[in-house]
C-alpha cells in the first residue's frame, strides 16, 4: 500500500469508529472493489459474496471504535472481518457448490477502479507473489486452498489427494520458505 | 515448555491464518494467544503477512444495491429511531419541567452547579477504556483558545519516545496539536482558525519518535483517542 493510501484509510476508520458516516462511506469506496473481489474468490457466487461484503461492512462499523493500528494495518482489519464472514457462509453452504477453481473471474473484473485499487499492486504484495512464486505448486496450493477456502488439513488431503502427513509437511515448508522469503 | 519456540509459535500462526488449524488445536492456541502477549504478537506479524494473499485477488466493484443495503440497514433505523422519539416530544417537555422544578428548588442548595458555565472537557482512552489523558478547553488570559493538558495515573510511561497530539477534522488529515507531557500538566495553545474545527474534530495521541513525528502525520501507533464533549 502506498503510504498516503493507508494513512488515509487509518484517518477514515478513525473516523468510522467515532460515528462519522461520511468517513464511513469513503470507507467503503475505497475499498470494496478489494474486498468484494476477495469474497467472490471464496464463494463464487455474486449473490452470497454481496451478502457477505453487506454483513461485514456492518459489521466493520459496528467496530470501527475497536481497531487497533498497532495490531493490524486497516486492509488486514478488514479482510479479517470479510473472509470470516464468508467462511460462515460456506459452512452453510450445499457442499457441491463450494469449490470452482477453475472459475474466471476476469469475466467480473471492472475497469472501473478507484486509485486505491490501482495502488493495491503494492510493493508487499508482488513481493508476496514473488515468494508464492518460488514455492513447488502442491504446496502453493495447499496455501491458496487453506487461505481461499478455509480447507482444514483433512480436507486438503482428499483434495489434493495426498496422505494427511505429507499435507501438513508442505504446509509446514511453505509457510516456512514463505517466511523465510519475506523477511521476518 | 514447547510453545516458547519461536519457529512453533509462528507455525501456529500461520496454520490459524490460514485456516487448516481445526478443532482441539485451534481451541488451544486461540487459549494461548489470549494469555501470552508473545504468542499474540506472532499471530499480529503473521496475520500482516498472510492477508496479502488476499490483495492477489483482482478487484471488482460491487453493485450500488449493496451499498444502499448496508446504509439502509445501519442508519434508516436511526433515523426512525429518532422519529420515535420525536413522537415521545409531549412526554420529554413534561419531564423537563419536572426537572426544571427539581433544579429550581434545589438551586438555594447547590448554586454552584447551576452558575457554573458549559464545560468543555476531552477524556483521551486506550483500547483498555482507562483514560490517560484529561483535556479542558480553555481561555488564556490573552482570549487564545487552549487546551489543559492532565497526565492521568493511568497513563503507561513511554521513557523511549515522545507522544503527539493530533485532531482529525471532518474530511481532513490529521493536524499536530503538539507533544504531550508523560506526567503533570501542560496548556497547549490552539491555533484560532483550529478552535472552531476543534469541538467537532476528534483526538488521537500517537507515539512518535523523540521529538515528535518527522513527517507531520502520525507515524505511529495510536495508543488514546477521544473527542470533545460539553457537559
Amino acid at each position: 500500500m502506498q503510504p498516503a493510501t493507508s494513512e488515509e484509510l487509518f484517518r477514515l476508520i478513525a473516523l468510522s469508529g467515532q460515528g462519522d458516516r461520511k468517513a464511513f462511506s469513503a470507507l467503503y469506496e475505497a475499498t470494496s472493489a478489494k474486498l468484494f473481489g476477495l469474497s467472490l474468490r471464496i464463494l463464487n457466487r455474486k449473490d452470497l459474496a454481496e451478502e457477505a461484503l453487506q454483513e461485514a461492512f456492518v459489521n466493520i462499523w459496528h467496530h470501527a471504535q475497536n481497531y487497533r493500528p498497532d495490531k493490524a494495518n486497516v486492509m488486514t482489519w478488514m479482510t479479517t472481518i470479510v473472509r470470516n464472514k464468508c467462511f460462515d457462509m460456506l459452512r452453510a453452504m450445499p457442499h457441491e457448490n463450494q469449490l470452482n477453481e477453475e472459475q474466471s473471474f476476469d469475466d467480473w473484473a471492472s475497469d472501473d477502479l478507484t486509485p486505491f485499487e490501482r495502488a493495491a499492486e503494492r510493493s508487499d504484495t508482488k513481493a508476496l507473489l514473488g515468494c508464492m512464486e518460488h514455492l513447488a505448486p502442491l504446496q502453493r496450493q495447499a496455501i491458496a486452498l487453506s487461505y481461499f477456502h478455509g480447507m482444514a488439513h483433512e480436507q486438503l488431503s482428499h483434495h489434493l489427494a495426498q496422505p494427511l502427513g505429507t499435507i501438513k509437511t508442505w504446509l509446514r515448508r511453505g509457510l516456512q520458505s514463505l517466511k523465510d522469503c519475506m523477511g521476518a | 515448555m514447547r510453545y516458547d519456540n519461536v519457529q512453533l509459535q509462528q507455525q501456529l500462526a500461520a496454520e490459524y491464518i490460514l485456516g487448516s488449524l481445526k478443532g482441539k488445536a485451534k481451541a488451544r492456541y486461540e487459549q494461548l494467544k489470549a494469555k501470552r502477549a508473545d504468542v499474540q504478537q506472532q499471530y499480529d506479524w503473521a496475520a500482516n503477512q498472510l492477508h496479502r494473499l488476499a490483495d492477489t485477488v483482482p478487484a471488482v466493484k460491487p453493485s450500488k444495491a449493496v451499498w444502499q443495503n448496508i446504509e439502509a440497514r445501519l442508519f434508516k433505523q436511526a433515523s426512525n429511531k429518532l422519529n420515535w422519539w420525536r413522537g415521545l416530544g409531549l412526554g420529554t417537555s413534561a419531564m423537563a419541567a419536572v426537572l426544571a422544578l427539581v433544579l429550581v428548588t434545589q438551586q438555594s442548595d447547590v448554586p454552584t452547579i447551576t452558575a457554573a458555565p458549559p464545560t468543555q472537557i476531552a477524556l483521551l482512552a486506550g483500547e483498555d477504556a482507562k483514560p490517560a489523558f484529561m483535556l479542558n478547553v480553555v481561555k488564556t488570559e490573552k482570549g487564545e483558545t487552549a487546551l489543559r493538558v492532565n497526565v492521568l495515573e493511568t497513563l503507561t510511561p513511554q521513557p523511549a519516545n515522545t507522544l503527539q497530539l493530533w485532531m482529525i477534522p471532518n474530511g481532513h488529515k490529521p493536524i499536530s496539536l503538539g507533544l504531550l507531557p508523560q506526567q503533570g500538566q501542560k496548556t497547549i495553545v490552539v491555533l484560532e482558525t483550529l478552535a472552531a474545527e476543534l469541538i467537532k474534530s476528534g483526538l488521537a495521541v500517537s507515539l512518535e519518535p523523540i521529538g515528535g513525528s518527522p513527517t507531520g502525520q502520525p507515524t505511529g501507533a495510536v495508543l488514546y483517542q477521544g473527542k470533545v464533549v460539553v457537559i
